[in-house]
């Protein structure tokens, strides 16, 4: 396996992992806490229409996707803002139509330009040096961001009705959140594919959750449980040569049902469910 | 004669053409412990939210220190029913101490809002209102494995914490089991002495946790100074708006709360 790193792709597909996992660890927790986990989706998928878009109008791919993805996230954030019931239906009608016009626009496009595999897949195994360092430049721009807002965003996430009547700007961090995670969608989807990004996003943040007390410490381990799936997943479709992005979600994939069995016996062998809330004294 | 903590005068407010209050007045002075109490339906809600200033009347003016609800936010610590609306995710996770500093976030504290950590001053006044409810031997604990009656006094505590002048609760008692709630209005009792409260409840024994006066709200209101029912405001509960179920626990916890009246001679606050 160490020969692997002698290669240069190989190298950068393991940065690569490691940078989308500092992402999604930290947007991922957010996403899935304010259970903007189904919204995310959307606006990974709607991403396709900006990528039509950009060969359509012949613009320059990444900042044309980067544009309509950050649009179609904060429209969808405004039907998500009050969480009308109607939410959800237009978050699927939106997802669906992300896809269908890139699809068109693309069929319309004259010449070849992309296709939809690397889309969904990503290329991993391909991502020049450039990509590697434009990820890490986004990454600093999360952890900052998240950083300075982290009591705000934490409140919220907490409890919505509270801070809002505590005149946090509530508003605005819906808005940012969606924003960032349109951005990071992005960045991560020209890497490792849409499937992956999905992945990455939701699975660390679910084992974490209840394994820790305060919502840093489940990006931390959110992160680090991310990058241990990439470089056992590069690891394994090195050796097996299989597809890398599958194998990561593989290996993410076979944790999360360890996890739930270890949960369910551990519940089960010492003979109780957790009690449920009752009222009691000091 | 100093002035009310809140004024409510002549309020009337409508969801969709449902009127839900009319032609409300309210006084609450400094120091007072009020409950509002009422039937489910009956405006006792729809009252907090415009003192709150969530709502705004249709008609007549709602004050609070003497300005307009919302611009008195930062003075007033609010103690919803339940946290994050009911929608709590189970595993969420936060330690009670940091649902306590979330309460120090607010109007006043421009610096606060900023960055990651908590300084130890901080720190320390979060659990120095843990301690007011009790609940100080839980600060490190996961907030979510609390019971439902611990959860409501660390909320308590998050209110307290920014020294607030007037304290709102809606429905402490809610999801308290009885055991609970006899603990529970004793820590209410307590606390309620340093700090002018306004508790809204459809549960009567609310009435034994040191209440100083009562207001009864079903469309219309009834004040009462002391903390009893009178007659006026049984008639209000039963004579208006024939749509209120006559099943409501709390119309049928009004006969033996009439007995408790009249058995605690001199009444329960000391």
């Amino acid at each position: 396996m160490l020969e692997a790193l002698s290669f240069d792709f190989m190298r950068n597909a393991l940065l690569a992992g490691l940078f989308a996992s500092v992402a999604c660890g930290i947007i991922g927790v957010l996403v899935v806490v304010n259970r903007l986990v189904f919204l995310a989706g959307g606006v990974a998928h709607a991403a396709y229409g900006g990528v039509g878009l950009a060969f359509f109008l012949g613009l320059p791919v990444l900042p044309a996707t980067l544009g309509f993805t950050v649009f179609s996230a904060l429209a969808m954030g405004t039907a998500t803002l009050r969480r009308t019931e109607r939410a959800d239906t237009m978050i699927g009608v939106m997802w669906a139509a992300g896809m269908a016009l890139g699809i068109i626009l693309i069929d319309l496009t004259p010449g070849y330009n992309t296709d939809l595999m690397s889309f969904l897949f990503g290329s991993i195994l391909t991502v020049p040096g450039a990509d590697v360092w434009r990820m890490a430049v986004l990454d600093a721009a999360i952890l900052g961001l998240v950083l300075y807002y982290y009591k705000q965003l934490a409140a919220m996430s907490f409890d919505r009705e509270f801070s809002e009547v505590r005149g946090a700007p509530v508003v605005f961090l819906h808005y940012l959140l969606l924003a960032m995670t349109a951005v990071s969608v992005v960045m991560l989807i020209r890497v490792v594919g849409l499937i992956l990004v999905m992945a990455l996003l939701t699975i660390p943040p679910y084992l974490a959750e209840r394994r820790v007390s305060s919502l840093w410490a489940m990006m931390a381990l959110s992160t680090l449980l991310s990058i241990l799936f990439c470089m056992a997943g590069l690891c394994v479709a090195y050796r097996l040569d299989l597809t890398s992005g599958a194998s990561i979600i593989a290996v993410a994939v076979i944790v999360f049902a360890a996890a739930g069995l270890f949960d369910a016996l551990r519940a089960r062998l010492s003979g109780h469910q957790p009690a449920p809330g009752n009222g009691d004294g000091p | 004669m100093t002035e009310p903590v809140v004024r409510v005068r002549g309020v009337s407010f409508s969801y969709d053409g449902q009127n839900a209050l009319s032609g409300v007045d309210l006084d609450v002075g400094r120091g007072d412990f009020l409950a509002v109490l009422g039937p489910n339906g009956g405006g006792k809600t729809t009252l907090l939210r415009l003192i709150l200033g969530l709502l705004r009347p249709v008609e007549g003016t709602v004050r609070v220190f003497g300005q307009e609800p919302d611009r008195a936010r930062g003075r007033v610590g609010y103690v919803p029913q339940q946290v994050a609306g009911g929608m709590l995710r189970r595993d969420f996770p936060i330690t009670v101490r940091e649902v306590v500093l979330m309460g120090l976030l607010g109007p006043g504290r421009p610096g606060g809002w900023r960055g990651f950590w908590w300084g130890a001053a901080d720190r320390k006044r979060a659990d120095a209102a843990l301690e007011k409810v009790e609940m100080d031997r839980y600060a490190g604990r996961r907030f979510p494995a609390l019971s439902g009656g611990q959860q409501k006094r660390v909320l308590i505590a998050r209110s307290l914490v920014a020294d607030p002048e007037l304290l709102i609760l809606d429905e402490p008692t809610a999801n308290i089991d009885p055991q609970g709630k006899f603990c529970f209005h004793q820590v209410l009792s307590r606390l309620t002495r340093e700090v002018t409260t306004i508790a809204v409840s459809h549960d009567l024994s609310l009435l034994t946790a040191g209440v100083t006066a009562v207001a009864c709200v079903n469309n219309a209101l009834i004040h009462n100074p002391a903390p009893e029912l009178t007659p006026e405001m049984i008639a209000l509960i039963y004579g208006v708006h024939s749509h209120q179920c006559p099943m409501d626990a709390f119309i049928r916890g009004i006969p033996s709360m009439l007995d408790v009246q009249r058995a605690a001679v001199g009444g329960p606050h000391a």
